[in-house]
């Protein structure tokens, strides 16, 4: 569908798209690799996360040279002017979310020592629950799919509503045992962080939706869970 | 295309007569003027005209032959190519397992399997292999497209964090610069699985034996320490090891079972046996551990033979079992009921047996639906404190005791209902369980029946 008279500038969004999925593929995996590294203690898959990350910021540059390149000599307008703004904005997102994995990577060795992987049951939850929601977002804007974006959109209460459980759920443990304390509070950076990916998986399918329809999705309709208790007074919503 | 070979046969036989047409014109042109019917000048000049058309004629329908040629070629060309390409989805379509065609960065083909396998769009003619995004697939394929090699290299599909794929790619044509890949997938799921659950058995196992191990050596190195002179508490000592050691042999004869169950366990057995008959036999076994607690063994009312499909030994181990675990667990002057009965199909044997008590929690804990024919059935039951609804599901795990919340110090190796299990699953029956907390337990098994 992307026919264009000069077969060279499909060629450049093409190839566009394709370093988007790739880095996308590549995020997807950090996720997943940064949570089992840490619940398993597993320093050296922890350490490919970080190694992988700066893949993923070779990928942002090389995706912004090549727009800052199309948007020069291509003048693009209407569905491929999206394209390019979506590519844009989404490779900044997925550096993002490649950042924050790194960040649960970090704590892979530090955590480790926690002789009760019962606690660790939540992490593994919510990385299933967000690597879920970022294939899905990426499956959406490979297949050019809006109502997968918009189910996308939808679906991140879910991942909301499971921090705010796990958030007290360590907590508690916090308070039980006082020497769960430093691995409590390492844990508590992990699940935000996640919570955080999955932000960025809505925003994903938010700039997917505008790529594929373009129109907006409404902010203001998204359902969005009140913060636990505890919670409202030293966490602000970011 | 059968106009083909006509319109050059035709181009050809019309060169043919306009060369004919142009020669016998020009010797006319001649002959007229050598009678003197022209004069030579314009006699000649037509004859050059005449001859110059003929000549531009001639040539030009040449060169027009010559390029419908060259195009006929090229659609023959693009038709075999077309059919090539054909040919390939064919191929990759008569695979079971996913797989896909790669060709210059782009997913050539790819069958149903891998459509599923990475949520691939309806329309995908031109995806970028990009599109697969796993890094490990990518980074193996674009190996294998420069250097010719065949690879496997194991990845995980988008979405599927718990499963285990290996992706087997080989070059096509090895020598090319851009050849294809064929990329076919292997679900390795199970085999991580019977990996992971064979660990998992070993360190339970070596686990449970090592608790009396360690309380016997406990108590060695007492006797030889600080109780050597204590000859009084000896006795007591060598109790609880005498104990600790029965514990041992019947776990270990525990296992031996289990594990020989589990290896005939794709065998269903062809022998007939009497329900009644194996009832009867293990509650007399087990008539004097009752009476001793004060507990009354009510056997079925009827006595007519009930004939399943079963092995008689393993049958007897089924009941055996289940009455044990409900002596074991039933207070001392308790009441224990067994019954027993047939039923038409295998899925009124499951609702005879399992589902009696109004408000119980009720676990199904297996249940194989391959019997077409007539079921029988028996149920345990015991007026025992229950068994919390919260751990129903848990049952039948090998090493899963409900001692804590049962209360109370009993014994069993917790194999016994994984071998019940494991035993009915060869039986092609199903086993269940009803339980109200604080009035009794009830668990039942059902087989096969001979006949229609």
């Amino acid at each position: 569908m992307n026919d264009h008279i000069v077969t060279a500038f499909s060629a450049e969004l093409e190839q566009l798209s394709a370093n988007i999925l790739r880095m996308g593929g590549l995020v997807e995996v950090m996720v997943q690799d940064a949570c089992d590294a840490t619940v398993a203690g597993d320093g050296p898959r922890a350490d490919l996360v970080v190694a992988r990350d700066k893949q993923v910021d070779q990928l942002e540059a090389d995706i912004e040279k090549a727009i800052t390149e199309i948007i020069a000599r291509r003048q693009p307008l209407a569905r491929d002017l999206r394209a390019v703004l979506a590519a844009l904005k989404i490779s900044n997102e997925l550096e993002r979310v490649g950042d924050l994995s790194k960040n649960i990577a970090r704590r892979a060795r530090a955590v480790s020592q926690i002789n009760r992987p019962s606690i660790f049951k939540g992490t593994l939850g919510m990385s299933k629950a967000v690597t879920t929601q970022l294939a899905s977002v990426l499956d959406a804007y490979r297949n050019q799919d809006a109502a997968l974006a918009t189910r996308v959109w939808e679906g991140d209460d879910e991942v909301d509503h499971l921090y705010n459980t796990y958030f007290r759920e360590v907590l508690e443990h916090m308070v039980e045992d006082p020497k769960m304390i430093g691995d409590g509070a390492h844990i508590l950076f992990i699940a935000k962080n996640l919570e955080r990916i999955g932000d960025h998986a809505t925003n994903i399918a938010e700039l997917t939706f505008f790529y594929v329809t373009g129109t907006y999705l409404n902010a203001a309709e998204r359902p969005k869970l009140e913060l636990p208790a505890g919670l409202k007074n030293n966490e602000a919503e970011t | 295309m059968p106009n083909k070979p006509l319109k050059s046969l035709l181009l050809n036989q019309l060169r043919r007569d306009v060369t004919i047409l142009t020669g016998v014109f020009v010797a006319f042109l001649l002959w007229l003027s050598a009678v003197g019917a022209l004069s030579w000048r314009s006699g000649l000049m037509s004859a050059a005209f005449v001859i110059g058309v003929g000549l531009v004629y001639n040539i030009s329908s040449a060169v027009s032959l010559k390029a419908s040629r060259a195009i006929d070629q090229s659609l023959s060309k693009r038709q075999a190519k077309r059919a090539a390409d054909k040919a390939r989805r064919q191929i990759l379509e008569g695979f079971t397992q996913p797989a896909l065609l790669l060709h210059k960065n782009k997913i050539e083909a790819c069958n149903e399997p891998a459509t599923r396998l990475f949520s691939l769009p309806a329309e995908r003619s031109g995806l970028s292999i990009a599109s697969l995004r796993d890094p490990d697939l990518l980074e193996a394929i674009e190996h294998v497209t420069r250097t010719g090699e065949a690879l496997a290299c194991e990845f995980n599909p988008p979405r599927r964090v718990t499963e285990a794929w290996l992706a087997e790619l080989t070059a096509l044509e090895p020598g090319k610069t851009s050849p294809r890949v064929l990329v076919t997938m292997f679900d390795q799921r199970s085999v991580r699985l019977a990996e992971s659950a064979r660990a998992d058995f070993l360190a339970n196992a070596s686990h449970e034996l090592r608790t009396p191990l360690t309380s016997i050596s406990g108590f060695i190195e007492t006797m030889k320490g600080p109780a050597r002179k204590d000859m009084a508490a000896w006795p007591r000592f060598i109790d609880i090891m005498d104990e600790q050691v029965s514990h041992m042999r019947l776990l270990v004869s525990d296992l031996l079972s289990l594990s020989r169950i589990e290896l005939n366990e794709h065998v269903p057995p062809t022998t007939e046996s009497d329900l009644t008959l194996a009832i009867g036999e293990t509650i007399e076994i087990l008539t004097q551990m009752a009476t001793s607690r004060n507990i009354t063994l009510q056997g079925p009312s009827g006595t007519e033979a009930i004939p399943v499909v079963a092995d008689a030994n393993e049958l007897k181990q089924v009941i055996g079992n289940l009455l044990g675990n409900a002596l074991k667990y039933t207070a001392d002057g308790g009441q224990i009921t067994v019954e027993a009965g047939e039923a038409a199909t295998m899925p009124d044997a499951l609702v005879d047996a399992s589902r009696r008590w109004a408000g119980a929690g009720r676990v199904i804990l297996l249940n194989t639906e391959n019997w077409t024919g007539r079921g029988a059935w028996v149920r345990i039951l015991d007026n025992g404190p229950g068994i919390d609804e919260t751990v129903l599901h848990r049952l039948g795990e090998r090493f899963f005791r409900v001692d804590d919340s049962r209360g109370g110090p009993i014994e069993g190796t917790g194999l016994g209902l994984a071998i019940v299990k494991h035993i009915m699953a060869r039986h092609q029956g199903g086993l269940g369980v009803e339980s109200i907390s604080g009035q009794g337990a009830a668990f039942s098994v059902w087989f096969p029946a001979p006949g229609e």
